[in-house]
């Protein structure tokens, strides 16, 4: 398990200086019918975006707060990574893009009768938001808009 | 992951993520998270790996049948020990 004491040290640096914004009270949402049953929402962190859409621009002074919006039917391989910088290791996603954008695994869940089925729209976003203020007042809401107009029943947020 | 995951919840959809480091989401406080013995970047596990990172997603989902009080947090079983509590 990767503790404070096992991270490399310029991220625990970094865990240590980041204003991580704390959620209190913790909303609670309970299920409503079994997973079986359910359409899973997607929401990924790693700045990818369709090879179409506009790239992040998750650089310092002001980050990204924004998101992409991309079809869930889309083969992961194809959407483009914008991730400024090396705060993780790519090479992972780049052998296999379903380790930050699980949605071959989702389809083969649906397959197997595990998940009903996914929402139509999985969201793209930068997961590095020192100043999330605008995140808070327009991104959030808009993604939680977007997964009740799409039914979801569950969302699955994967970070980078 | 936790911003997002609160909005959606308070719109009474709940949510499931994976964490990386144990501090940090003791700190930001994801309403369901299982904190994941892999890299940043390496969310699913292993590059290449359907059944670990199906094992992953399956854990991962598997909190939705946690009674709560939030946040909860809880550890990735590795394959193998899953496997043994499981007999198969």
């Amino acid at each position: 398990m990767t503790t404070m004491e096992e991270l490399p040290r310029e991220i625990k640096a970094f865990v240590n200086m980041y204003a991580w914004h704390r959620i209190d009270p913790v909303p609670w949402a309970t299920p409503q019918r079994p997973l079986s049953k359910s359409r899973v929402g997607l929401v990924v962190m790693a700045c990818m975006t369709a090879p179409d859409q506009p790239p992040f621009h998750a650089e310092e002074p002001d980050f990204d707060p924004s998101m992409r919006v991309v079809s869930s039917d889309i083969d992961p391989r194809t959407l483009v990574n914008t991730w400024p910088g090396q705060a993780f290791d790519h090479a992972g996603l780049q052998s296999d893009a379903n380790l930050l954008i699980p949605l071959d695994r989702l389809r083969e869940m649906k397959a197997a009768g595990e998940i009903g089925d996914t929402s139509p729209r999985t969201v793209s976003l930068c997961g590095h938001l020192p100043k999330p203020q605008r995140f808070i007042d327009e991104t959030a809401p808009a993604i939680a808009r977007l997964f009740a107009e799409d039914g979801a029943d569950v969302v699955l947020l994967v970070p980078a | 992951m936790s911003l997002a995951a609160a909005e959606i919840e308070r719109n009474g959809i709940p949510t499931v993520g994976q964490v990386y480091v144990r501090e940090v989401a003791e700190k930001t406080r994801p309403p369901r998270a299982l904190w994941v013995p892999f890299p940043h970047g390496y969310a699913m596990g292993a590059p290449n790996d359907p059944t670990l990172q199906l094992s992953v997603l399956r854990q991962t989902f598997a909190l939705l049948h946690e009674p709560g009080p939030p946040p909860v947090l809880k550890e990735y079983v590795p394959l193998e020990v899953e496997a043994g509590v499981l007999g198969v």
